[in-house]
């Protein structure tokens, strides 16, 4: 009979460990398990492929439209230039020289979000969400067609990119490697076997939980390695990396947190079929109802007021100014008397009444509009701090943050638009209201917009922490339950 | 015999705790998100109404002024919601909720109310249409996964068919205890549904929803129909209980999700659209292309011979008039191409899907529910197109009133009143028959009783094949 | 002489129920311990108690002379279990299957000459040990079982249900077994129905009766007929 020698309980432990996990990777490799995982990979490669060709549309709209830019204000200079040496004329109401005309039509800019490095792995709102604006003296949207065109019904239906294969599809391929852990043994009859030799359970599971770990570690790398490669992104660009090291950083707490939960269910000693339907169930909770259900309160609790009620308004504000007609244009030089030219106000000139009935309806809808503002940044916070309840929440969130496509950032480009816009309103009005000519030399003068990146926030950092902080307090539960398991349970 | 089997289901699937639990959820689940979209539709259509009858106020109200001047005012056309969408809400949150109809310009939809939610609002919004085409198949999933192979493991199948009953009998009695189960649960949610609709709508547009409703009924009951055809399929075939719902869950999570954003990314590749960019600087090169203004010329050259007069002033109508109409009309063959070619592209893509259906019956389903529900895409340009008609009729009006002008008169004579703005009738939508919709989307009818009828086939043909044996006993 | 399986005044209790009831043995090395009785009588109580698949109600499990309740993992090293069916990992060979519960009961790592003979001993043929054991007949996986308490050393074996299902001429190999498990100083607690078997291979037999031990006897004192006869007449009534 052999003796194994003197050993420490430890170091037996440790050993038992490393060969349940030695044992645990060649079961499952003779069990065929990782079709799930070449299912997988045929997804990253698909999403991947979406990503690409999503972020390469927006990046040719975006040169399209510097393209666009940069030949019309060429056209632009050259046409003032011929037109002030009178070598050709131009219809009264195209005349550039007018500088709301030029404003409103020939030297209007791009105000442009540029895709972050990132962006190709996380649609998030970049398809709902326009990432380019052309600016001119009223509003910032001047386009006909003002969203991106996009089928209403694919954006209904959601983009098959990598954070929906990781954030839906990942914790299944994950589930289906862990959630017969337990159950598999005690069906196959092999438990009452292996808890007769000298191993506790705990061991046992400790160390089937530890393969399936590495494997979620290195689905997790490969599924975003692979993802960026076939996807298109350059890690070199700044930041890149880094982001990219938090994509797989939240992928891996992720996977753990649902492996963990699997070991939770299995140590329950259900059979596995329950314990497969319990995960499922789990799985749509988390990923499907809660967002749903956060969603529904949210909504109830802070309803944004609907676009009707500002259309209304806004229609009611111009309707006033326009009836008050020149007694507005008093008004407003009364509150910018340094605009007016020489003494007496010209009534009559179109532009300058546009642009008081333009500040009139804007100052006159300020209420509804604030509130909008207020009710959607209350909607968010509230979305901020209940996104906990969902695993798959949070990591949706920090992955499109980590993508620059969540809303947040979308938002913020929208009011630095808005800042912009009063930039170049103070650029043009007083031009227009002192009836100075607009030329060639204004042409470069006009204020550009740049965009300001918000500072990044560390929700991909938070949500890591998080979830493994989660992924620890089930596993430690489990491995505490499991001690009163024993094989006479089954 | 049928009867006693389907009896006998019914039972072991009372007593399943597991099952109880989870239909329990699915009632209220599908309960909450049909009073949280029937709240949805009656506020927006109240606002809608309101909104619409303030904007022919506003447009009624306008002071006298010039013809072209209250073309420009315009008037707002607000999308209504039809009754059935406080089932299945489709497409509302992505398209713009009105539209402002004015001369010279035919404006999209503004404002998509997904635009004015916060970042949960991507994760789906919560409607019937949602539970029904997820949840209820799962539900599906848990009751009959054990039919054939739980049987099978527990030995009791060698039993059933050593005492001679017919696999056939069996495999339906099997059926039709699960659709007992689902009936006994949905059909009281539907009569609630309904008798919701019939309290709330107006009586004149209850004929056609009631036909939809009625369809809406049978596209459902189709699909489940599929799902326990499927489940008794892979039951039969089974070697373990496990095995089957392991298969099942994978079915499932190909059905719901997998393959749906897979099939519209595919549609997306085969059929891609311009960006907006693209369009809208096409459609502003296309509208100023007036040429080096020869055309005008000749148009007035034409109508003074035609008038057998010199001057413009001498005509017996507002020269004004006539060039603003040309004006639009020129503006209306660019604006007709571009928005057309944008549907034929979204169109094409949608029969791209629609094609790949075959591969699972939630895209089949999906077209129909939303397509019947009047939240689709082409009933939002059935509608959209409408509007565009009004105002095209409006800014005609307009303009036939700017001729009317004496050509040479003074300013302030070239306005008209209200009267004038009164001649315009308001704007009046009737919704698509259920016909059209049945045109547009009844092939999917077809790919779900396709579906049924081939996996109940297989399902028939699997359990008269299949081994009552579990697996080879230990000798 | 130290006995290696011991039960001092064993008790279980499931709620009302006594599954056991003041249960002495004493198994010394070499002996073979057959407990006979019907089915609900407390053979497998017995096992598990001896596992620590259960806690005792009262009294004490001895394995190697220490308590099991208070040292699992230790008396663990010194027992083997072989139920009914031995159970394998189905996709994998009756050596890696040997392998694995062999070095997670010793701790250290196994050569496979050394795997390959302690299947000779235990009897399984060449060619099934490197056979996937989903297809291994109720015999062969028993004498896996056997490998592997011989590959573990171990000094106690329970055995449960041993030869039912087991066709005459494995049944006879299995007496082989048992006498080549004596030899090596073995003790080994047998639950069975099996009389015939009982008195060829067993050194003593125990009836059991509602959890309690009502005689125990040497196999040498009795003949085959008389055993079969005393035994009904304990079942009676």
């Amino acid at each position: 009979m052999t003796d194994a020698g003197i050993e420490t309980p430890t170091a037996r432990t440790v050993g038992s460990l490393r060969r349940v996990f030695a044992f645990e990777w060649r079961l499952l490799r003779a069990e065929r398990a990782w079709g799930v995982v070449a299912l997988l990979a045929l997804a990253v490669g698909f999403a991947a492929a979406h990503g690409r060709s999503w972020t390469a549309f927006q990046q040719r709209a975006i040169l399209d439209a510097r393209a666009e830019e940069s030949a019309r204000l060429v056209a632009l200079a050259r046409t003032l230039d011929s037109v002030s040496r009178d070598t050709s004329t131009v219809a009264p109401w195209g005349d550039p020289r007018y500088p709301y005309t030029a404003a409103q039509v020939q030297a209007r800019r791009y105000a442009i979000l540029p895709p972050a490095p990132l962006a190709p792995l996380a649609v998030g709102q970049s398809d709902l969400f326009p990432s380019y604006f052309r600016v001119g003296l009223t509003s910032r949207e001047t386009f006909l067609v003002n969203d991106e065109t996009v089928n209403p019904a694919h954006l209904a239906a959601g983009p098959f990119d990598l954070s929906f294969v990781v954030v839906l599809l990942y914790p299944l391929v994950v589930l289906a490697l862990g959630y017969n852990l337990l159950s598999a043994e005690r069906e196959a009859g092999t438990l009452p076997l292996l808890l007769s030799q000298p191993v506790a359970l705990r061991t046992v599971l400790l160390g089937k939980v530890a393969l399936r770990a590495a494997a979620v570690v290195a689905i997790a790398v490969g599924l975003t390695l692979g993802g960026a490669l076939v996807a298109g992104v350059s890690l070199g660009a700044p930041g890149a990396l880094a982001a990219a090291g938090a994509w797989v950083a939240i992928t891996v707490a992720y996977g753990l947190f649902w492996l963990a939960l699997a070991l939770l269910v299995n140590v329950y000693g259900g059979s596995s079929a329950t314990n497969a339907l319990a995960l499922v169930g789990t799985w749509l909770a988390f990923a499907v109802l809660v967002p749903a259900l956060l969603n529904l309160g949210v909504t109830t609790l802070h309803p944004a007021p609907s676009r009707v009620e500002l259309m209304q308004a806004t229609r009611e504000a111009s309707n006033a100014a326009s009836a008050k007609g020149s007694a507005a244009l008093g008004v407003y030089f009364q509150d910018h008397p340094e605009l007016m030219r020489g003494g007496t106000p010209d009534v009559g000139d179109f532009a300058t009444q546009t642009v008081a009935t333009a500040e009139m309806v804007t100052r006159a809808v300020q209420p509804v509009t604030q509130r909008f503002e207020v009710e959607i940044d209350a909607q968010q916070r509230l979305v901020d701090r209940w996104q906990w309840l969902s695993p798959a929440l949070v990591t949706q969130l920090a992955l499109t943050d980590l993508a620059g496509t969540e809303t947040g950032r979308y938002r913020d480009f929208q009011r630095q638009v808005d800042r912009y816009s009063d930039t170049l309103r103070a650029f043009y009005v007083p031009r227009i209201t002192r009836r100075a000519r607009f030329g060639v030399a204004d042409v470069s003068a006009v204020p550009a917009f740049r965009y300001a990146p918000p500072r990044p926030r560390q929700s991909g950092m938070v949500a890591t922490v998080v979830l493994l902080a989660g992924a620890g307090l089930l596993t430690w539960v489990a491995l505490r339950r499991a001690r009163r398991v024993t094989a006479a349970m089954a | 015999m049928i009867l006693r089997i389907a009896r006998k289901e019914l039972t072991e699937m009372a007593r399943d705790g597991r099952l109880r639990w989870a239909t329990g959820i699915v009632v209220s689940l599908l309960l909450a998100a049909l009073a949280a979209g029937w709240t949805r539709y009656r506020d927006v259509q109240a606002l809608t109404v309101a909104a619409q009858a303030s904007a022919r106020q506003h447009w009624l109200a306008q002071p006298p002024r010039n013809a072209h001047a209250a073309a420009h005012y315009g008037v707002y056309a607000f999308k209504p919601a039809l009754p059935l969408s406080f089932v299945d809400r489709g497409v509302d949150p992505y398209v713009g909720v009105f539209a402002w109809l004015e001369a010279h310009k035919q404006n999209d939809f503004k404002y998509r109310p997904a635009q004015d939610g916060s970042a949960v609002e991507r994760f789906g919004t919560w409607t019937a249409a949602a539970v029904l085409q997820l949840l209820v198949p799962l539900v599906i999933v848990m009751a009959a996964f054990p039919t054939f192979a739980g049987e099978r493991e527990q030995g009791t199948l060698g039993q059933l068919l050593a005492a001679g009953v017919r696999t056939r009998d069996l495999l339906l009695g099997k059926a039709l205890g699960i659709a007992a189960a689902l009936g006994t649960l949905l059909v009281p949610v539907a009569l609630l549904g309904a008798v919701a609709l019939a309290l709330g709508s107006e009586v004149a547009a209850l004929g056609d929803t009631w036909a939809r409703v009625g369809v809406l009924a049978l596209s459902y009951l189709l699909y489940f129909t599929v799902f326990v055809a499927v489940a008794l399929a892979v039951s039969a075939r089974a070697r373990t209980a496990r095995g089957a719902l392991v298969g099942l869950l994978a079915f499932w999570s190909l059905n719901a999700f997998l393959v749906p954003r897979g099939v519209t990314d595919l549609a997306r590749r085969a059929h891609p659209v311009p960006s907006a960019l693209e369009v809208n600087l096409a459609m502003e090169r296309a509208l100023s292309a007036t040429g080096d203004g020869s055309d005008a010329r000749a148009l007035q050259d034409s109508v003074l011979r035609a008038h057998h007069v010199s001057t413009i002033d001498s005509l017996p109508f507002n020269f004004r008039g006539l060039t603003l109409e040309r004006g639009e009309e020129h503006s209306y063959h660019v604006f007709d191409r571009t928005y057309s070619a944008l549907d034929a592209a979204f169109r094409s893509q949608d029969r791209v899907e629609h094609a790949l259906s075959a591969l699972s019956p939630l895209v089949a389903v999906r077209a129909l529910s939303m397509g019947l529900a009047g939240t689709d895409y082409p009933q939002h340009r059935h509608f959209a197109e409408a509007a565009e008609r009004y105002r095209r009729m409006l800014v005609r009006t307009m303009n036939g009133a700017v001729s009317s002008y004496a050509p040479a008169g003074p300013a302030s004579a070239m306005s008209s009143d209200s009267t004038l703005w009164a001649s315009i009738p308001p704007f009046e939508y009737d919704a698509p028959t259920v016909a059209w919709v049945l045109g547009r989307y009844g092939w999917a009818l077809g790919v779900l009783a396709l579906w049924a009828a081939a996996a109940g086939a297989l399902a028939l043909l699997l359990a008269r094949g299949g081994s009552p044996l579990a697996r080879e006993r230990v000798r | 002489m130290t006995s290696i399986l011991e039960a001092r005044r064993l008790t279980k209790r499931f709620g009302e129920v006594v599954a056991l009831d003041d249960l002495a043995l004493s198994i010394p090395a070499g002996d073979v311990f057959c407990l006979l009785g019907a089915n609900g009588a407390g053979k497998t109580t017995t096992i598990n108690l001896f596992l620590g698949f259960l806690a005792p109600t009262a009294g004490q499990a001895l394995v190697g002379g220490l308590d099991v309740a208070e040292h699992p993992l230790e008396t663990k090293r010194h027992l083997a279990y072989i139920p009914e069916t031995v159970m394998l990992y189905r996709h994998l060979t009756s050596l890696e299957n040997l392998d694995y519960f062999a070095s997670l009961a010793t701790g250290r790592a196994f050569e496979e000459d050394e795997l390959r003979a302690h299947l000779a001993t235990a009897g399984l043929p060449e060619d099934a040990m490197a056979r996937r054991v989903g297809t291994h007949s109720k015999g062969m996986r028993q004498k896996v079982g056997i490998a592997i308490a011989l590959a573990k050393g171990a000094s106690a074996l329970l055995f449960d249900e041993p030869t039912s299902g087991l066709d005459p001429k494995a049944s006879n190999e299995f007496s082989g077994l048992l006498a080549m498990l004596r030899e090596r100083g073995a003790a080994v607690l047998m639950a069975t129905h099996d009389l015939f078997r009982a008195k060829e291979s067993g050194t003593h037999v125990g009836i059991m009766r509602r959890g309690r031990l009502v005689q125990t006897l040497g196999t040498a004192d009795i003949g085959h007929v008389d055993l079969e006869r005393l035994y009904l007449d304990h079942m009676r009534d």
